[in-house]
């Protein structure tokens, strides 16, 4: 029986070093020194980044961007597979997706998310960068 | 498009409860925990209204031990992930029913072990996969 729980805690020591290892490799991605040119400067917003088969992009984040899109029409989203942005999945040294990268008005990124994010998060990450229209 | 209305704390319930039913099995030596973990998963496929974590969750929720967190979600997503835990209980059922502890608890591991994933990450397996393989493709 000790050898079972010493099991389970190696399993849920490699799950929490795991879900530190994804947050360390988004901060990573924040301080890479890559413009995007996406959508012109002046302007927040985020690249999504999907592939074909994916449930999680097509039916949790694309409709999470949709309704972002509807509470901050100021915010440009681009959808793009990782065969697209191969270059940037390769700079960035993205793992998963669905990934939404956020992007400042001067070009830099601010935020990296490797996993699905809801619109509330994106909300705020977006309320650093860039203010809604009406509180100008 | 179509509205949806989520209960992720469901989710998360559901979720936590088979973790720990897994865990404890594994622990134990426990095997009918591995048939109880295939069950809860079907039945909460199946069945929601009659799985017993949801039916637990409801009453918790009924006496205010725990709040629901209702969101405007597709489940499609996550019955995907049950659906997927679900199959390979259900190789762990039938290799502990023919006697391979090793394969039956090793499947057990996994589902615990994405789940945990899922439930503090909020991680995809499947989605890593697919963006793993996409990557390969593209170099």
């Amino acid at each position: 029986m000790n050898e079972r729980i010493i099991v389970i805690v190696a399993l849920i020591s490699l799950v929490v070093f795991f879900r530190w290892y994804i947050g360390w490799r988004s901060r990573r991605a924040t301080q890479q020194d890559v413009k995007l040119t996406h959508f012109p400067l002046g302007q927040a917003g985020i690249i999504a980044l999907h592939t074909d088969h994916c449930v999680q992009c097509e039916r949790l984040q694309k409709p999470a961007l949709e309704r972002l899109q509807k509470r901050r029409n100021d915010i440009a989203v681009v959808w793009r597979s990782i065969q697209e942005e191969a270059q940037l999945v390769k700079q960035l040294g993205i793992m998963t997706v669905p990934t939404t990268v956020v992007r400042n008005a001067n070009g830099q990124i601010t935020n990296v998310n490797m996993g699905y994010v809801d619109e509330d998060v994106l909300m705020q990450q977006l309320a650093i960068v860039s203010a809604p229209p009406h509180c100008l | 498009m179509k509205a949806f209305r989520f209960d992720r704390s469901a989710l998360r319930f559901g979720q936590i409860s088979l973790i720990v039913v897994l865990a404890i099995g594994f622990v134990l030596n426990i095997p009918y925990a591995i048939y109880a973990g295939a069950l809860m998963l079907l039945s909460a496929l199946v069945l929601p209204a009659w799985a017993p974590q949801l039916m637990i969750y409801r009453w918790f929720v009924h006496n205010n031990w725990v709040n629901t967190a209702i969101y405007d979600e597709d489940p499609a997503p996550h019955r995907f992930a049950q659906q997927m835990g679900f199959g390979v209980l259900v190789i762990g059922t039938v290799a502990a029913i023919l006697g391979s502890a090793m394969i039956a608890w090793a499947a057990t591991l996994v589902v615990i072990a994405l789940a945990l994933l899922n439930v503090t990450t909020g991680f995809c397996a499947g989605c890593f996969v697919y963006a793993q393989i996409a990557k390969l493709r593209s170099a």
